[in-house]
């Protein structure tokens, strides 16, 4: 009889375990049905930015999201899995049912795996640890993006990091009302779109117009071109011409100038090069030196010729080499940069009493064994180069904000073939609230030959184009948990005393605190006894 | 509710009235704290990531040589007879006795906060990660009571309970951690992922505070506190 009731409570026990178990399941399952999740960060960093949410307001058509993902991938990127999921959650819910978001699991037939890698996503090696051994597994961690029937690749997901800036761009390039016009200036000996930049033309054409622009006729520029660049100029640019330009950022446009202050030539004399950009540029709160920046820490590897039958391959610190650390971490455009070098560059310098509230990412820099050489430049491969670190220079800048024009309470350059001033067609504009600038001190790096050395300073390029073209609001979305929070350097005493105060510190003051109470305790203890 | 309260004063007042506390608390700081000085000032980030990431390996200790003792010590002394057959319900001795632990594991737990406070002094913290890694630490630590409390339930032994539960816990900790991961079936992988005691922590340590997590934690609390109340009601089967 007992026996019985024991069993019966046993089982009674069993069942019951079961059942709360799967009450315990159903609601886990159901909490990640719906979920919210509550940001602590100061920066906000695991929530989507104010930029992507507006422009997810303003989508009119569906946005569809394939990943492509496998199932099948080492245990470090299943968590990476868990936070793109959860930031694509975040869009799909502000998105008002305009995002959809599919995953894919590509299978393994080989048809299949072909359509992926066509789409421009690569098959991916990972090594992981299987019956003891290691062993490479393949896979794929790619995400397609939908829009009417165009659609934007991001190839390989390494890192949420950047993922919210990658997919919003992705976004804003498919569903733009019209195709962004891009202007290179001719006429004051640039390099030529035709001879010299090829492959950079052939890239931009996939996303963007271009056009010429010439400056010669004092004309004022189309008000259809997004993005104006000056990239090598080697003639003065004359003040009409400049007044130009002046107006063209006035009028809310984006401007790059990539210039070499110090050209060197084919045969590798050097020349000054002062195109007058500066005047305006200083204005602005920016200034390319002259000078050129070596690099004895990072730098390319060049084969010059001796003269004998083998060109010799040596370290040349005036190709400074950028690396993966040494581009702004802080900003997405330039955040998942590996590399990019800039032959001949100069260094390019903020004035920051002419700044004000504006943002300056100082995009690439060099390391902190670099230094300037401005007089008597010695090009050499083969001197014994004598290092003057410096530290680090920077060799491209980028300004957002506000700006005044460098014309304002001036006389405005008038049109040479203008005869009087009564033609009042032309409105000056003397200031604008939100435009951006960047200044590069090398034009030499995105010309065909360098760039079939080294891709990625295609990368640079068209990041820092699409930076400047695309929805301004974009530079706000920032790339995520990269903040340094740097201490301030303290004396190895206050190290010291900061460590140990912290070990024992507390532990003491508990410790002395038992002590009080147990002797309070002991007396009290005592005076009762007494009492008795 | 008032006998929960008299049972968790009692428990309470018996840590601090014996060394037990003090030399708990003393090996819970200096250990934690001195690991994790091991490279703050070498790292030089006002953080305390470090701090947070060993914490789950030293609770692994701790919260079982705290919860080992609740039912372990009163069976083997044979109050917990006379505990039970007072008016108090059987689930008011085992949540006084969780909250009690909680409590001390909590003030155990505050108690580093000298290591913000000095790191402030020093740079700039994103005090949102700092309040996250302690309410993650909070809730990990209950969880590991929880458990420990219900090993605690059916054994006479402490060191016994103390064992299993850290054999329970470790076992729950590394379930969805990467060397698990790698080892088992794919479509297992979700699943550990979900169960590990570790990823959910992870999660709140860097600043978000997930529902989900939530929920996790307090399933995870409830489940062995309920186990625990039937493990002590079956005393009543023999």
């Amino acid at each position: 009889m007992n026996l019985n009731r024991k069993i019966k409570n046993q089982a009674n026990l069993i069942t019951t375990t079961l059942i709360i178990v799967g009450i315990l399941a159903v609601v886990n399952f159901l909490s990640y049905q719906i979920f919210y999740r509550f940001d602590l960060t100061e920066g906000k960093d695991y929530s989507i930015s104010s930029t992507t949410k507006n422009s997810l307001k303003s989508l009119d058509d569906v946005v569809s999201i394939k990943l492509y993902f496998s199932k099948e991938l080492p245990s470090e990127y299943m968590n990476l899995k868990q936070d793109i999921k959860d930031i694509l959650d975040e869009y799909k819910s502000y998105s008002g049912g305009k995002i959809k978001i599919e995953e894919i699991n590509p299978g393994d037939s080989e048809e299949e795996q072909q359509k992926i890698q066509m789409l421009g996503i690569p098959k991916l090696r990972f090594n992981v640890v299987e019956n003891d051994k290691y062993q490479t597994l393949g896979g794929y961690l790619g995400m397609v993006i939908y829009f009417e029937d165009k659609k934007e690749v991001i190839p390989v997901v390494s890192s949420s990091k950047n993922l919210e800036y990658e997919i919003t761009m992705a976004i804003k390039k498919l569903t733009l009302d019209k195709i962004p016009v891009i202007g290179f200036t001719v006429g004051n000996g640039e390099v030529s779109l035709n001879d010299e930049l090829t492959i950079i033309g052939k890239e931009l054409k996939k996303q963007y117009g271009i056009t010429a622009v010439d400056l010669s006729d004092g004309n004022l520029i189309s008000d259809n071109i997004d993005t104006l660049i000056i990239l090598g100029p080697t003639a003065e640019i004359n003040e009409r011409s400049k007044y130009v330009i002046d107006q063209f950022l006035m009028r809310s446009g984006s401007l790059l100038i990539a210039q070499d202050s110090v050209v060197v030539d084919q045969q590798m004399a050097v020349s000054q090069n002062r195109t007058g950009l500066n005047d305006i540029l200083n204005f602005y709160g920016l200034k390319i030196n002259d000078n050129l920046i070596l690099d004895g820490a990072s730098n390319e590897i060049v084969s010059f010729s001796t003269g004998g039958f083998f060109p010799s391959l040596v370290n040349y610190p005036f190709w400074p080499k950028i690396l993966k650390e040494n581009f702004d971490k802080s900003n997405p455009a330039t955040a998942n940069l590996e590399t990019a070098f800039f032959p001949w560059a100069s260094s390019v310098d903020v004035l920051p009493e002419k700044i004000g509230d504006n943002k300056i990412l100082e995009l690439v820099k060099t390391t902190d064994e670099s230094w300037a050489v401005s007089e008597n430049i010695n090009l050499d491969p083969f001197q014994k180069f004598a290092p003057q670190p410096m530290g680090q220079q920077t060799l491209a800048t980028s300004i957002f904000g506000k700006f005044e024009s460098f014309y304002k309470d001036k006389d405005i350059p008038k049109k040479e073939n203008e005869e009087s001033d009564s033609d009042g067609k032309e409105e000056f504009v003397s200031s604008v609230d939100s435009a951006r600038i960047t200044v590069i001190g090398d034009a030499d790096f995105v010309k065909d030959n360098f760039l079939s050395r080294n891709m990625n300073n295609l990368i640079f390029f068209q990041n820092v184009i699409d930076s400047l073209t695309l929805d301004p609001d974009l530079i706000n979305i920032r790339s995520k948990g990269v903040t340094s929070r740097p201490i301030e350097e303290v004396s190895e005493a206050k190290k010291m005393s900061i460590k140990y105060f912290n070990i024992f510190g507390v532990t003491v003051l508990v410790i002395v605190l038992g002590i009080i109470k147990y002797n309070l305790r002991k007396r009290r203890r005592f005076v009762e006894e007494d009492e008795e | 509710m008032n006998n929960i309260y008299t049972i968790f004063r009692k428990e309470i007042a018996s840590y601090f009235n014996s060394p037990i506390a003090y030399i708990f608390i003393a090996v819970f700081l200096i250990s934690s704290v001195w690991l994790f000085f091991q490279n703050f000032f070498l790292a030089g980030q006002a953080s305390m990531r470090g701090y947070f990431y060993f914490l789950p390996w030293i609770f692994l200790f701790l919260a079982p040589a705290i919860s080992m003792r609740s039912f372990a010590e009163e069976k083997r002394n044979g109050t917990l007879e006379l505990l039970l057959t007072l008016p108090i319900k059987d689930w008011e001795v085992v949540l006084g006795k969780f909250l009690s632990n909680v409590v001390f594991v909590t003030v155990t737990i505050l108690l580093s906060i000298s290591i913000p406070i000095s790191i402030s002094s020093l740079g700039e913290m994103d005090m949102g990660l700092i309040v996250g890694g302690y309410l993650g630490a909070i809730l990990l630590a209950s969880s590991y009571l929880a458990l420990g409390l219900f090993v605690s339930s059916f054994t006479k032994n402490q060191i016994v309970a103390f064992i299993i539960a850290i054999a329970g816990l470790f076992f729950l900790f590394i379930l969805g951690s990467g060397f698990v991961l790698n080892v088992v079936p794919a479509f297992l992988v979700p699943i550990f992922s979900f169960l590990g005691l570790g990823t959910h922590f992870n999660n709140i340590i860097k600043g978000v505070v997930d529902t989900r997590d939530l929920v996790y934690y307090f399933s995870f609390i409830f489940l062995f506190l309920w186990l625990t109340v039937r493990s002590i009601e079956s005393r009543n089967w023999k």
